[in-house]
């Protein structure tokens, strides 16, 4: 037969995997460094950010009657400049087309800080068409919510609306799981598992709201406690100022109380011959015969039986159980039915 | 307005017919279209320069160097040393396209020296000083207005100019060899492509018109089987432009003498396939 020459294998598969990935994706690299003047913010943005550019040059004024939230906002954008002036903008933000400049889709804040540090230019991802409205408005919530500066209360807010949304436009009976969450808003599974439990804990939210609880972790430790006690003790605790290690402690706590096996409790019935002796378990813990055997011997009634006790060896398994044995047959010349 | 097309023939590997192809498509828009052509060599190799002007050596540097331009007067130089090539452009300066034998198809050389010092430029300038100054040269209104389409000859490399190259393109020809090696370094050029074509805005796309197969040995087993693996692969096969150009005497014959292959006669194998080539490339540019 006449010998057949191939490619080796992969070389095909990886020019398919670049042919396919540029078929895919034109334009969503669309990454370049544009003049900060020609972008124009979004006015219908969701953000509640008071200051403007034309705060910048001199910081807000007293006679404004936002004074106060601006002043903060303006020394929150003081910070953030003076990481752009050592590092650069290192996230780029994101526009569109806009006339004859470009509008911005999320980024604002990174602009006016940019302004601050007395940058001209931005990176920015440019997007060739006009968004739908309610994408600009996803987009912007979902970039809200990643925001790292934003307390409990706004985020929670913000992941609030963005389900709101996409329920209202996209799809109104999907069920809000962490799946979900997780792929709308990026963000990690455990992450979306707390967010999910906190929103759910509407308890919880006048708290979030005062800022007495500001830790997602925090929130989510009380929301996910099983009863309304267990709750409430958490919740105390937090208030009080526990750490996050200190609720984690006690939350732990409360897991083993409730993993405690229900047969201590509610023993049932089994069909055929009754039980005429109790099988005592066994158990991979040697402490355990231990701290029995101490007990056990620190009771007067055995005060006669120390010097036995002292003598059981209890380094290794075989030992632990020799003793548990000796103890039970001490116990049971003690102990009378 | 639209830009005019601009066509690169680019693969990192040398010697699989980048040249070649510049100077053969060049030709074929100026003479056979009739279609006013600006080559441009970015290539600090000088090699399509050298097919139309020959090699201008540098006595003191030993760097090759674009001839005197035709229309420089040293009695009205103004300061200008009447050499003009592409690294012009990354000096902040307009070069000045030089005309060749064949009407319509002007060039723009290389100068190997200069190529270099824009190559050397530090890592952070590179983005602004030679990254986008091709196509920003393209763009300018007068070079718009003077030419119908740009044909740019790379180097064999991925580096700063070739990258310079890339964004000015509109339109990709990647010749390639039919063997092991080359195709196995084929994929290296494609993430080139890949990067760029996805960071275009969608009003201005970078089109890969093809990868053309050159020099092809019809009767090699080798070349037979690779060349119809590649075409009837269901992912990229249609890339594999359906004509090729089989390895033939005249190619470097034309080189050698300085002629083009238009001018043997229409029976001529060589010109056929040639034809065939530039006419299938000039069909998904102006299609």
């Amino acid at each position: 037969m006449k010998k057949k020459f191939a490619l080796p294998a992969g070389i095909s598969s990886e020019i398919n995997n670049t042919v396919d990935l540029v078929k895919n994706n034109i334009g969503t690299l669309n990454y370049k460094i544009v003049p900060i003047s020609a972008i124009e913010f979004d006015p219908d943005n969701p953000r509640e950010l008071s200051i403007s550019r034309d705060d910048l040059p001199h910081g807000p004024h007293e006679s404004d009657p936002l004074y106060i939230k601006k002043l903060e906002e303006f020394e929150s954008l003081k910070q953030t400049a003076e990481t752009i002036k050592k590092y650069g903008v290192r996230n780029a933000i994101e526009i569109y087309k806009h006339n004859n400049n470009y509008r911005l889709i999320h980024g604002e804040r990174r602009c006016l800080s940019s302004i601050l540090a007395g940058k001209k230019d931005i990176p920015a991802k440019i997007l060739d068409e006009k968004p739908s409205d309610f994408d600009i408005r996803l987009l912007q919530l979902i970039e809200n919510v990643q925001r790292e500066d934003l307390t409990l209360y706004e985020t929670l807010n913000n992941i609030r609306q963005v389900i709101k949304e996409y329920k209202k436009n996209i799809d109104s009976t999907i069920e809000v799981d962490t799946v979900f969450l997780e792929n709308l808003i990026n963000r990690s599974k455990t992450h979306c598992i707390n967010y999910l439990a906190v929103l759910n804990a509407e308890e919880l939210h006048e708290f979030i709201k005062q800022g007495k609880i500001r830790s997602l972790e925090k929130a989510a430790l009380i929301a996910k406690a099983k009863t309304q006690t267990q709750k409430n003790i958490l919740l105390e605790a937090c208030l009080d100022g526990a750490s996050l290690k200190q609720l984690k402690q006690e939350s732990f706590q409360q897991k083993k109380i409730d993993h405690i096996p229900q047969t201590i409790i509610q023993q049932k019935k089994k069909p055929g011959k009754q039980a005429s002796k109790i099988n005592l378990g066994s158990t991979t813990n040697k402490t355990i015969i231990a701290k029995l055997i101490e007990l056990v011997s620190n009771d007067p009634l055995y005060s006669k039986f120390k010097e036995q006790f002292n003598q059981m060896k209890l380094d290794d398994y075989g030992s632990c159980s020799s003793a548990f044995s000796s103890l039970i047959k001490i116990m049971e010349k003690v102990e009378i039915n | 307005m639209k830009s005019k097309p601009v066509l690169g023939f680019a693969n990192q590997k040398g010697g699989v017919g980048k040249t070649t192809w510049s100077k053969i498509f060049s030709e074929y828009l100026a003479i056979v279209q009739g279609k006013d052509t600006l080559g441009i060599d970015i290539d600090s190799q000088t090699s399509f320069t050298a097919r139309f002007f020959g090699i201008n050596k540098n006595p003191i540097t030993d760097y090759k160097e674009p001839p005197l331009h035709p229309y420089f007067d040293p009695n009205n130089a103004d300061g200008w040393d009447g050499k003009s090539s592409i690294a012009d452009i990354f000096f902040g300066k307009i070069p000045k396209p030089y005309p060749t034998k064949i009407e319509r198809l002007d060039l723009i050389p290389s100068d190997e020296g200069n190529l270099f010092k824009a190559e050397n430029v530090k890592r952070q300038e590179m983005a602004d000083k030679v990254y986008g100054q091709l196509y920003n040269f393209i763009n300018l209104q007068d070079v718009q207005k003077s030419y119908d389409i740009f044909v740019i000859d790379t180097p064999p490399a991925k580096g700063p100019l070739t990258i310079s190259a890339f964004k000015a393109m509109t339109h990709l020809v990647i010749p390639l060899e039919i063997e092991l090696q080359a195709i196995e370094g084929l994929t290296g050029l494609l993430q080139l492509w890949k990067q760029e074509a996805m960071s275009r805005p969608t009003d201005f796309p970078l089109h890969l018109v093809g990868i053309l197969p050159n020099k092809v040995h019809s009767r090699r087993a080798t070349d037979k089987d690779l060349l119809q693996e590649l075409r009837s692969d269901p992912g990229y096969g249609n890339y594999i432009m359906p004509v090729q150009m089989v390895d033939r005497t005249e190619i470097p014959l034309c080189d050698l003498e300085q002629k083009t292959i238009f001018q043997y006669p229409d029976s001529n194998p060589a010109k056929q396939e040639a034809m065939e080539v530039c006419n299938y490339i000039y069909g998904r540019i102006f299609q």
